[in-house]
């Protein structure tokens, strides 16, 4: 504990401190100076004027804070105390923006577990993989079902880094080997795997087809049927 | 570390972070950067721009692409970048009618859009639901762009004609 002597000079010297954001630190750094200086006089059996003597051996206080204010520029704390802001608020930022979606995408169930186990009639593997301009979609399984639903799950993922603002609608016309054209609908989402679901698919058809011919983007996909594991 | 050293090293990681941020929120610099973008994205594209029109808050952009017309839109966002807007795509141009025509609205802002077919347009008239009519001479490469903005919800679109220079109506039609 310093008294009011000793706490008027690190005051002074403080004054001439213009980042007060610093003056804490500095105030704690000076005060454990003049504690160590005054424990050794102390020590040194001059207990009497060891503060004074203290005071005295660190200098002039004008002098002192003069150069404490070189080395706390304002004009360079303030700087670093704004870049460090941006960069909090902008992390949290990302978070929201860039990480939660993320995230929350990652947590999505997987849309075959909502699919009844005991409604399956067969599940094929597929695993074919097509381009669409800077998009890739794997069909990963077919899942056929009683009640004649025929679920298509497939993933998909942007190649370029730059986010292009809109998901994957629709991923072309299905149909089987028979001729028939099923409504399988559109819209995506940012779901990592999507289940298209089409209702009343033929049980005799034995190739599903799934056919994207929109301006002059191509692919067809055909999937063998019926060669699944009945109720896996 | 020095003072100086901690702001350079935030400045890169503020850097770093905007540019996360810019790239996953799809956020351009450039209305027509924000424009290729959406078509591609659509997989559409890319156009051939031939006219760029300002709307409050955003540009039009009409174009065309193989035997398609489009009007796509893109919009201002946080004062200095471009995001997409309505993410139109083309339209194909059905070269038997004088005039092959779409439409589209995005809250209060509309457009009516299309391109010439028969070289003896030379007026384009629009008629709204609540019979204020919009004209048009000026094309682009025989497109044309007609904006309207309504917060009424009462003031869609209602009937487009086609007139030649000495205006007789040589196309009329409703709802494309």
């Amino acid at each position: 504990m310093l008294s009011p002597k000793g706490d008027k000079f690190i005051e002074d010297i403080l004054s001439y401190v213009k980042f007060s954001f610093d003056r804490f630190a500095i105030k704690t750094e000076l005060e454990s100076h003049l504690l160590d200086k005054i424990e050794d006089y102390t020590e040194a059996g001059q207990a009497e004027d060891a503060e004074e003597s203290a005071i005295t051996d660190m200098g002039d206080a004008q002098e002192i804070g003069l150069e404490l204010n070189k080395q706390h520029n304002p004009l360079v704390g303030w700087i670093w105390m704004l870049t460090r802001l941006a960069v909090v608020l902008l992390v949290i930022v990302d978070l929201f923006f860039v990480g939660l979606p993320i995230v929350t995408s990652l947590l999505d169930d997987n849309p075959i577990e909502d699919i009844s186990k005991a409604n399956i009639v067969y599940n094929i593997t597929v695993n074919k993989t097509v381009h669409l301009d800077d998009t890739v979609i794997n069909f990963r399984n077919v899942i056929y079902e009683g009640n004649g639903n025929l679920n298509i799950i497939y993933d998909y993922y942007e190649t370029q880094f730059w986010g292009t603002g809109w998901s994957l609608g629709g991923i072309g016309i299905i149909s089987d080997n028979l001729g028939n054209e099923y409504f399988a609908g559109s819209g995506g989402g940012i779901r990592p795997i999507v289940r298209r679901t089409v209702e009343n698919f033929s049980d005799e058809a034995d190739t599903l087809i799934i056919d994207y011919d929109q301006y002059n983007r191509k692919y067809r996909v055909e999937i063998p049927l019926k060669g699944g594991i009945k109720n896996e | 570390m020095s003072r100086s050293q901690k702001i350079v090293k935030n400045l890169v990681v503020f850097l770093g972070l905007c540019f996360l941020f810019i790239t996953q929120t799809a956020l351009y610099l450039t209305p027509l950067s924000a424009h290729e973008h959406s078509e591609r994205s659509l997989h559409y594209g890319p156009s051939e721009v031939v006219h760029v029109e300002d709307f409050d808050g955003g540009k039009y952009i009409l174009a065309n692409y193989d035997k398609w017309y489009s009007c796509n839109s893109v919009e201002r966002t946080l004062g200095f970048f471009w995001r997409t807007g309505g993410g139109s795509i083309g339209t194909e141009n059905d070269k038997t009618k004088a005039v092959a025509f779409s439409w589209s609205a995005s809250y209060e802002h509309f457009v009516a859009y299309g391109i010439i077919n028969n070289a003896r347009v030379k007026r384009i008239e629009l008629t709204l639901s609540n019979g204020q009519v919009l004209t048009q001479t000026k094309f682009y490469d025989n497109m044309f762009l007609i904006p309207w903005t309504d917060n009424t919800d009462n003031n869609y679109f209602g009937k487009l004609k086609g007139y030649d220079a000495s205006n007789k109506v040589i196309f009329e039609s409703e709802l494309p």
